[in-house]
């Protein structure tokens, strides 16, 4: 899985940056708008956003389950996961349609936000009592 | 994808994810609340396992299953649900009485 081995995450950076060439060479040529290739790359950072929260409450395949050390921490795993993609997805769709004035700043608050929820939810469900052992 | 569609489009499968949303839970536990029989239950679970939508964890006699989903497919859980997908599948013993 992309998201769980450190080699697919720099082949996924690299990519990234492959394509933020490619859409600056493009608007370059003015095969694109030249606001454009800043739009694109944007928007595929959100993708990625979106990608890695997908894979958040999920365990590698294969996995076998450990006992969760808190009760309700994988809710709030799953909750932080579903706000990172609401995040990425609110990045991604700012940078294709918003105005280029206000969708830096949309996407960026969409995802400190998410992150800030994400963050919150988590924290609460360490606040509460342990599981008992057995 | 598919073994993930396949297992959603089980209402007693939808069934037991939707428990395990509140905690792990043991496949005794589990299968207590559904009116078939354990080996039925026994294949919900193996569908469930090689969907990659549970885990299990072996404590002493009994396995713990735990919830094991991406958010793309806890929506397609939802959606099966709210759509109805599949049918014919046993209810909860507590539904139905």
């Amino acid at each position: 899985m992309i998201t769980r081995s450190i080699r697919g995450s720099l082949a996924l950076a690299g990519g990234l940056i492959l394509a933020a060439i490619l859409f600056a060479f493009a608007a370059r040529q003015g095969w694109i708008g030249e606001d454009m290739d800043r739009r694109l790359v944007q928007a595929l950072i959100g993708a990625v956003l979106v990608v890695f929260g997908n894979a958040v409450g999920k365990r590698e395949p294969g996995a076998e389950a450990q006992p969760d050390p808190r009760p309700g921490l994988a809710a709030a795993r799953r909750f932080f996961g579903l706000a990172l993609v609401v995040g990425g997805l609110v990045h991604t769709l700012s940078w294709l349609f918003a105005p280029l004035e206000i969708a830096n700043t949309l996407s960026m608050a969409a995802v400190i936000l998410a992150m800030l929820a994400g963050l919150a939810r988590v924290a609460l469900s360490l606040r509460g009592p342990g599981t008992p052992a057995g | 994808m598919s073994d993930v569609f396949k297992a959603l489009a089980d209402p007693t499968r939808r069934e037991v994810l939707q428990r395990l949303k509140a905690g792990p839970m043991s496949a005794g536990r589990l299968a207590e609340a559904f009116p078939v029989s354990k080996p039925t239950m026994s294949a919900h679970f193996a569908v469930l396992r090689q969907a990659g939508l549970v885990t299990t964890q072996k404590d002493g006699n009994s396995v713990i299953y735990h919830l094991n989903v991406s958010v793309l497919e806890e929506a397609l859980l939802g959606f099966a649900g709210v759509f109805g997908l599949g049918s014919g599948a046993a209810s909860p013993q507590e539904e139905k009485s």
